[in-house]
């Protein structure tokens, strides 16, 4: 929930002062009780490689290295770098069951948007293929204006190559009407694409 | 006969074709018109949600303008994710007015957002709104003896700030219209866990790691069904069973808790689309 609140003791620049200006809380207000790991269905799968408690921490750390800034932009670059954003499935969980609070699920977006903004995220085979499909799931979105899912499927796996991938499922939902062959009409997505404009030049 | 709006979502226009239609004859029975937000665009889903904030914000002030100008207050939106994006939209436009304002202009609306006016509603929030007589009046097929384990998922009930739910570790909404049904929701401890959601595709292991835990749950507590109100969630743990349910072990039907009204309503199984169902729908 963003509330916009500008105060704290965030840096100026830093993530966690991201995390303030877009949740209205702060990774700097948390206690390090592991809550939100031991409630993360993917961190507790060993699917993380930094739980959200330790992201947390993560962001505490740069926000404290003030007078070290090559110390603090090595935090954040560890945050930013990590599988762990792109795993989290946005259940909430922790949102939900911090104690202080802090809207953890918010932070990881935070920390994934500053990633690709920055050109500082984790490059490894499996957030490629997550993002893959980010990626084709927005374009097709903004294109269109509605999801085609078969269309999606098929250039999910045309960039990946993951062409074998589910290779029966099709077939049998195409069977059951749950894919349809093509897609609908397109809708005129121009307003939508200045309205995306004047948010991001807002949000600078 | 009531109206209310309607934001079907692209899923319910394809993977989830038979939650769009025991949705429409459910609502018949209950006299509510469901009336389509004209020209509603893409949510965006947890895509745009993870990597474009603002074309997400975007994509959702377009749905909602156009719902308001065709002087829609209520829009139901039965995919919990299309719920939670026009929900936390609405969120942040009423945080942000100046936003909300300069989003408007863009898009070539002569006035701002009126965000107070506008309620996206989940289907939860929807059953939970009717009045239980009203539902109990229509049944002519009791449920009964019928086990159901009441799967809540993620986006349906968090953040309880937003969709008002008291209870967000264990939410009762579903349990409650299914014993007004005749049916006996089990007691289990995976209502609200997350079925993996969107990493169906880029990242399947996932789903099947929580779509395994969550049925066999199910099966655990005695419920012979799994009831729910979300696409995502229904592809996922529907289309994969077989792929996770270990062999010898009983798969389980996924419904819609639409369908489990129709059927408790005596809608057909045209009204209801069973046949759209991986695991064969057996109830009872």
């Amino acid at each position: 929930m963003s509330s916009g609140t500008q105060t704290g003791h965030e840096p100026a620049g830093s993530l966690a002062q991201k995390v303030r200006q877009v949740t209205g809380t702060s990774p700097v207000d948390c206690y390090q009780c592991g809550r939100c790991a031991a409630g993360c269905m993917q961190n507790v799968a060993g699917e993380m490689d930094i739980s959200p408690t330790r992201m947390m921490r993560l962001l505490q750390l740069e926000a404290a290295f003030t007078q070290d800034k090559v110390q603090a932009a090595a935090f954040a670059g560890q945050a930013m770098g990590a599988d762990t954003p792109w795993l989290c499935a946005g259940c909430l969980a922790c949102t939900t069951r911090c104690p202080q609070g802090i809207d953890i699920a918010g932070m990881m977006d935070v920390v994934r948007h500053e990633g690709v903004k920055r050109g500082q995220t984790s490059t490894s085979k499996r957030v490629k293929d997550i993002r893959a499909l980010h990626e084709t799931f927005v374009k097709g979105a903004k294109g269109r204006g509605r999801i085609h899912e078969l269309a999606l499927v098929m250039f999910y796996k045309l960039r990946t190559g993951h062409f074998m991938q589910d290779a029966r499922l099709g077939p049998a939902m195409m069977a059951k009407g749950k894919l349809h062959l093509l897609p609908g009409k397109a809708l005129d997505m121009t307003r939508v694409k200045k309205a995306a404009a004047t948010i991001r030049e807002e949000e600078k | 006969m009531s109206t209310i709006g309607y934001y079907p979502g692209c899923s319910l226009r394809g993977t989830a074709a038979e939650y769009d239609r025991s949705l429409k004859a459910v609502a018949r029975k209950l006299g509510v018109e469901l009336k389509e937000v004209p020209g509603w665009v893409c949510c965006g889903a947890s895509s745009a949600h993870a990597i474009d904030h603002a074309t997400t914000l975007a994509l959702a002030a377009d749905t909602l303008a156009k719902a308001r100008k065709a002087g829609m207050e209520q829009i139901l939106a039965p995919c919990a994710m299309c719920y939670q994006r026009l929900a936390v939209a609405v969120e942040e436009f009423k945080h942000k007015p100046d936003l909300a304002a300069s989003t408007m202009e863009a898009m070539g609306e002569s006035r701002s957002l009126d965000v107070q006016n506008i309620r996206p509603m989940s289907l939860l929030q929807w059953v939970m709104g009717l009045p239980v007589e009203t539902v109990k009046q229509l049944v002519v097929k009791p449920l009964t003896g019928l086990k159901v384990a009441c799967y809540y998922g993620c986006l349906l009930v968090r953040p309880g700030k937003m969709t008002g739910e008291t209870n967000v570790e264990a939410p009762r909404g579903m349990e409650n219209l299914l014993i007004a049904l005749g049916a006996e929701p089990v007691r289990w401890p995976m209502a609200t866990e997350c079925c993996g959601g969107s990493f169906a595709l880029s990242r399947t292991s996932v789903v099947l790691r929580q779509g395994k835990k969550i049925v066999d749950a199910a099966r655990s507590a005695g419920a012979s069904a799994i009831c729910l109100a979300c696409p995502m969630c229904q592809a996922n743990l529907d289309m994969r069973q077989s792929e996770f349910v270990a062999a010898g072990e009983t798969q389980l039907p996924v419904v819609y808790l639409t369908q489990l009204m129709g059927v408790a309503m005596g809608l057909g199984e045209n009204e209801l689309g069973f046949s759209g169902h991986f695991v064969p729908v057996k109830l009872g």
